[in-house]
């Protein structure tokens, strides 16, 4: 009992700062795509970057174990957590893609289909990651949602 | 109760799917990692290496989503569960492998100050005033740069200049500079004569040849040439985009004579048209290029080139980039005992006499084209001369490993050429 109280603290706690490094992360992200310049900032920027991609593939993994599939919202969450992971799929594909047609076109609308690639496969992940973790914390109070109730 | 049935099928048949496209990812990611950390003398992983090696981080975060996707799609009480401790076992394994590049930049980083220090002293960063230094990358790597991109920089380009209509080819180059006035930048209107890539046989300049780059050097005041030479046409096809006007039966000769023609007309014609500082020039080029920036650059006052290049520019640098250091035999006529000249002269490190110019090398530690031999004889050749040959190592880089500029290798590369570049102008 005691291990499944921690581990709903856990989850928690791991939504609320997911949702607050996607949310930094989204804001420096497009402050860095409209002033592409090199700063420290940016530096910080990276990695909570990083670090949020993996605070949501934990908290993705914590809510597969405690979800309770049977009840509706834990059924809903573990629907969006199939979906924030095939589109965090697709959209590294389009950060890679994106990244080796901008190093390799030196101008004209290949060079923007590459750019188009990097912001929306950074937007999308991120996005989702934000939306994912707000759901879960909403939702962590809700009776049946969970197997730790 | 039908479309309910219906319903749940389909929703099996996606998971079978999504299981199946998540263990082909596995097996991918096995192979890819194969090729990462081993070196197989194969030309299709050799191809495949010029990649793979350069965007690991994302592979990286490939691997994460699709082991949860896999342990998600996998039940607990199957095969008492040893099926999803293999899958967290794989998984990990792959993320852990493919990181190794990634926590291997400060390798790179300390080598590259340790080889900064023996050539400039150890206050060397002193002598780079802060004005220039404001142009400069603040640090040697930084995560957003790789994950979302090194971004063009605004820069002049003109493409396709014409300079050599003979022999039945046509070359072209195109020339990136500063927009606006050049003297405050760091550059000052040096050149940078850049040579591509590609065995001699393929290749080309702009798309082969680190455009980015050349975008970012114009910025800091650099006229960067990036030109076409005379290929050998061997009969073959490659992967890499060639066009056919640039291809013949050209030796090494020929090459070195085209941009033998190229720097007299720099010194009549281009240096005017774009306010080129003719008193400061360096000379770059990978893989086939690095081997013909080591030729024209040790051998520019060599007398065996004697007449071959202007005498009017002053070679500040070179930057020969994995190089090979040695003359392949299909490009000079006979072989080496009965054409031993052409073949020592052809070979870079046999140019090296104490009047050469300061050299940099990019060289990476998993190159199966180039071994890294070839750079520590140019190195040891021009430091038995006196001269300053500074060689920066990469783990886990392949040949070609420096095309996407924002990666593990390039950032930190691109950190020190351009202040090797600002200290030798």
């Amino acid at each position: 009992m005691k291990k499944e109280k921690y581990c709903k603290v856990v989850i928690k706690y791991v939504s609320k700062l997911g949702i607050f490094l996607s949310a930094f992360s989204l804001s420096l992200g497009i402050i860095y795509f409209f002033l592409p310049t090199n700063s420290i900032l940016y530096d910080l920027f990276g990695f909570v970057l990083i670090f949020s991609w993996l605070l949501n593939g934990a908290l993705v993994y914590f809510t597969d174990i405690y979800l309770n599939k049977n009840f509706h919202i834990g059924k809903q969450i573990n629907r969006l957590s199939y979906y924030y992971l095939a589109l965090f799929i697709a959209s590294i594909l389009l950060l890679v893609f994106g990244i080796i047609f901008s190093a390799f076109i030196i101008s004209g609308p290949l060079l923007v289909l590459g750019n188009i690639m990097i912001v929306s496969g950074f937007l999308i992940t991120n996005l989702y990651g934000f939306h994912f973790c707000i759901v879960t914390f909403t939702n962590i109070d809700n009776r049946g949602a969970w197997t730790f109730e | 109760m039908h479309g309910l049935l219906n319903k749940s099928k389909k929703v099996k048949y996606v998971k079978q799917f999504l299981r199946l496209l998540c263990y082909l990812t596995f097996l991918v990611g096995i192979i890819f990692t194969i090729v990462l950390l081993f070196p197989i003398k194969n030309s299709l992983i050799i191809s495949m290496s010029y990649f793979i090696t350069q965007i690991t981080g994302f592979l990286m975060f490939l691997y994460i989503p699709t082991t949860l996707l896999l342990l998600k799609l996998t039940h607990k009480n199957r095969f008492k569960n040893w099926n999803r401790i293999s899958i967290l076992v794989i998984g990990l394994l792959l993320t852990v492998l493919n990181a190794l590049p990634l926590m291997s930049v400060p390798v790179s980083i300390q080598t590259a100050e340790t080889e900064f220090s023996v050539a400039y002293g150890e206050n060397w960063r002193s002598d780079i005033p802060q004005r220039v230094n404001n142009y400069f990358l603040p640090t040697q790597f930084n995560l957003y740069n790789y994950f979302l991109g090194f971004p063009h920089r605004d820069c002049n380009v003109e493409t396709d200049v014409l300079y050599y209509d003979a022999d039945g080819i046509r070359l072209y180059f195109d020339v990136y500079y500063p927009k606006g006035v050049y003297s405050d930048l760091p550059g000052n209107g040096s050149v940078i004569i850049k040579l591509h890539g590609g065995s001699w046989q393929y290749g080309d300049k702009s798309l082969g040849n680190v455009l980015v780059l050349n975008k970012y050097l114009a910025t800091q005041g650099y006229i960067v040439f990036d030109i076409q030479y005379g290929l050998f046409d061997s009969g073959g096809s490659s992967f890499i985009p060639t066009p056919d006007y640039v291809k013949g039966n050209f030796t090494l000769h020929d090459m070195v004579y085209q941009i033998g023609t190229f720097t007299k007309l720099l010194e009549t014609t281009y240096a005017d048209r774009y306010n080129a500082n003719l008193n400061s020039i360096f000379i770059m080029g990978g893989s086939a290029g690095g081997q013909l920036t080591g030729v024209i650059g040790l051998g520019y006052n060599d007398p065996y080139f004697s007449g071959n290049f202007s005498n009017a520019l002053t070679i500040k640098g070179i930057i020969p980039i994995y190089p090979p250091d040695f003359a392949p035999s299909f490009l000079l006529p006979g072989d080496p005992l009965s054409n031993p000249l052409a073949f020592e002269k052809f070979t870079p490190s046999n140019l090296a006499d104490p009047s050469d110019p300061p050299t940099l090398i990019f060289q990476g530690l998993r190159d199966d084209l180039v071994s890294i031999d070839n750079a520590e004889r140019i190195r040891s050749s021009l430091n038995d001369e006196g001269v300053d040959c500074i060689v920066l190592t990469f783990p886990f880089a392949a040949h070609a490993s420096d095309l996407i500029v924002g990666n593990t290798y390039s950032q930190v590369w691109l950190y020190y050429l351009e202040r090797f570049l600002y200290l030798e102008h």
